[in-house]
């Protein structure tokens, strides 16, 4: 008895998702393209790291060089990956099998939180409003700590999502006037921590405060 | 030629195989849940406008990014988004219960992508692995068990209907892909086992996924050096899982190592680690539901056989 037509179509749509889905997952530096980014610290011992291990068997001799390389290789991944996947783009975007899972590719050894700091007079002395895992200082803590806000928390952690950061502080003031009107200014930073080795203990000392954003809200809607 | 034919002839053969749907229903009950928690979160904590809405409309986005759904619906604006909301909600709801099963999956799929591609900095892989799920939810007939249909249907909860066996497979396809494609990016040299496999002692102090503040101990150390070179292994190993099943489903063939995976259950045990590792995470640090999600898709790594026998046990443990 011959095979129905039905069967054969299904035989062909479901090995064709499991292509789409294969290269779609195929490992490729997505995002990690931004040679500004590499002179961060954290991602700069990354590389240390690798270049040590490379040059201890022989496989590079010099750092500018073996960037350059890895950038090489880097670029030619993501653009054999995006030609692979160029035809089932618009399967990915249409029935949610977009295949991303870049998840803890690499630890954070300088982590940066979110403070924020209000006063009640124009000259005054800074007093915090939130701080993470504080239940004293706890504005906005649910919100913050909900799972959709923690990764906005983590990106705008970096320093090139400037323009980012500035609207949501400017968003986040707004909801402090409307929380505390009895506050003229707030005052954002990210302070970032590093993360002590086994057996150190925590430092604060190694703490630095970035990027301190000021808002007036006398002027507050 | 003909190895050809033949190999063609054993995937339609594959994919034509019916059984009951138990692992498919498990999955669609757990979507439904995720959905309604997925979609109620930013209602509950007052959320809606900061995430999703643009900055014109209380939000802190200059422009989301809309896709051809939202422009059906006019473009980005509150009553838009709340009412893709509310639609989604209705769809997680019905998927829970098993109604409508293909429907709901696909309203819930559409109204979940619409949402959370607006922005994009406000989600993860927890996004993907839902709408991964929800696509496979379309493709299977998933209320034919553990469903109201099923009850209008069989006057029982959960009959053993048979129903297409392929798209079980498809789930366990796609977990393995995660977790295969997730290790191959582990390429940290905190992750990699010639590495000094501090990977997981940073992870679970970084703040921003942390539930509370954790440091661990300094005894702690080479534990968590021992889990991360498990986990590790074990995320790039995944291929594993499907040679396991593929060595139960041809039990009836010879090897040894068939029947050393097969007596030795390596699929269950392969799983055990993934449940655990999963609960860590769960506990410790606040990634959606992507934990619940990932565990949920265990069921379909069980063929209704298996469920039948448990039931059995269950209820002969019961009398």
């Amino acid at each position: 008895m011959s095979t129905p037509i039905r069967h054969h179509i299904l035989g062909v749509l479901v090995a064709l998702h499991v292509v789409a889905v294969g290269l779609g997952a195929f490992p490729a530096p997505v995002g990690g393209l931004n040679r500004k980014t590499w002179k961060d610290p954290v991602v700069a011992r990354e590389l240390d790291a690798w270049f040590d291990t490379l040059s201890r068997i022989g496989a590079t001799s010099d750092r500018d060089t073996f960037e350059d390389d890895l950038f090489t290789v880097a670029v030619g991944m993501v653009k054999v990956r995006s030609k692979l996947i160029a035809p089932f783009r618009r399967y990915y975007a249409t029935c949610g099998t977009t295949q991303s899972w870049r998840m803890f590719v690499a630890p954070m050894t300088r982590p940066a939180t979110l403070l924020v700091d209000g006063r009640t007079e124009p000259d005054g002395e800074w007093t915090p409003l939130y701080r993470q895992h504080s239940a004293e200082h706890n504005w906005y803590a649910d919100q913050l700590a909900y799972s959709r806000v923690r990764p906005i928390l983590f990106r705008l952690g970096w320093p090139h999502y400037r323009k980012q950061y500035e609207r949501f502080a400017e968003h986040l003031a707004g909801q402090v006037a409307e929380d505390h009107p009895e506050l003229t200014g707030v005052r954002f930073a990210w302070e970032r921590r590093p993360t002590p080795k086994p057996g150190k203990p925590v430092d604060p000392g190694t703490y630095k405060r970035e990027r301190e954003l000021i808002y007036s809200l006398s002027d507050a809607p | 030629m003909n190895a050809l034919r033949r190999l063609w002839t054993a995937w339609l053969s594959l994919l034509t195989h019916k059984e009951a749907g138990y692992g498919i229903a498990i999955l669609r009950i757990v979507a439904g849940i995720a959905i309604l928690s997925e979609l109620s979160g930013p209602l509950r904590h007052n959320l809606v406008p900061l995430l999703w809405l643009p900055v014109d409309a209380g939000g802190y986005m200059l422009q989301p990014n809309a896709g051809w759904r939202f422009e059906l619906l006019g473009g980005v604006s509150p009553e838009a988004v709340y009412t893709l909301i509310t639609v989604g909600l209705i769809a997680g709801a019905t998927l829970l219960v098993g109604v409508a099963g293909r429907l709901s999956a696909f309203i819930a799929l559409q109204c979940f992508i619409a949402l959370t591609d607006l922005n994009l900095s406000a989600g993860g892989s927890d996004d993907y692995l839902i709408s991964n799920v929800l696509w496979l939810l379309v493709l299977a007939d998933s209320t034919a068990t553990g469903s109201l249909t099923a009850r209008w249907k069989t006057g029982r909860f959960w009959p053993g209907t048979p129903v297409a066996a392929w798209p079980r497979y498809l789930v366990i396809l796609q977990l393995v892909v995660m977790y295969t494609s997730t290790g191959l990016q582990k390429m940290s040299a905190h992750w990699v086992p010639w590495g000094d496999l501090s990977a997981l002692y940073y992870i679970v102090q970084q703040p921003t996924w942390g539930r509370f503040p954790i440091q661990p101990s300094p005894w702690l150390y080479p534990a968590t050096q021992a889990i991360t070179l498990l986990t590790w292994v074990w995320e790039v190993g995944a291929p594993v899982l499907l040679l396991a099943m593929w060595w139960r489903y041809t039990s009836e063939r010879g090897g040894r190592l068939r029947h050393w995976s097969n007596r030795l259950d390596l699929r269950s045990w392969f799983l055990a680690y993934g449940f655990f590792m999963h609960l860590g995470i769960f506990s410790m640090m606040q990634v959606g539901m992507f934990s619940i999600m990932s565990v949920a898709t265990y069921a379909c790594a069980y063929h209704p056989d298996e469920y039948r026998a448990l039931w059995a046990r269950i209820r002969s443990k019961i009398s």
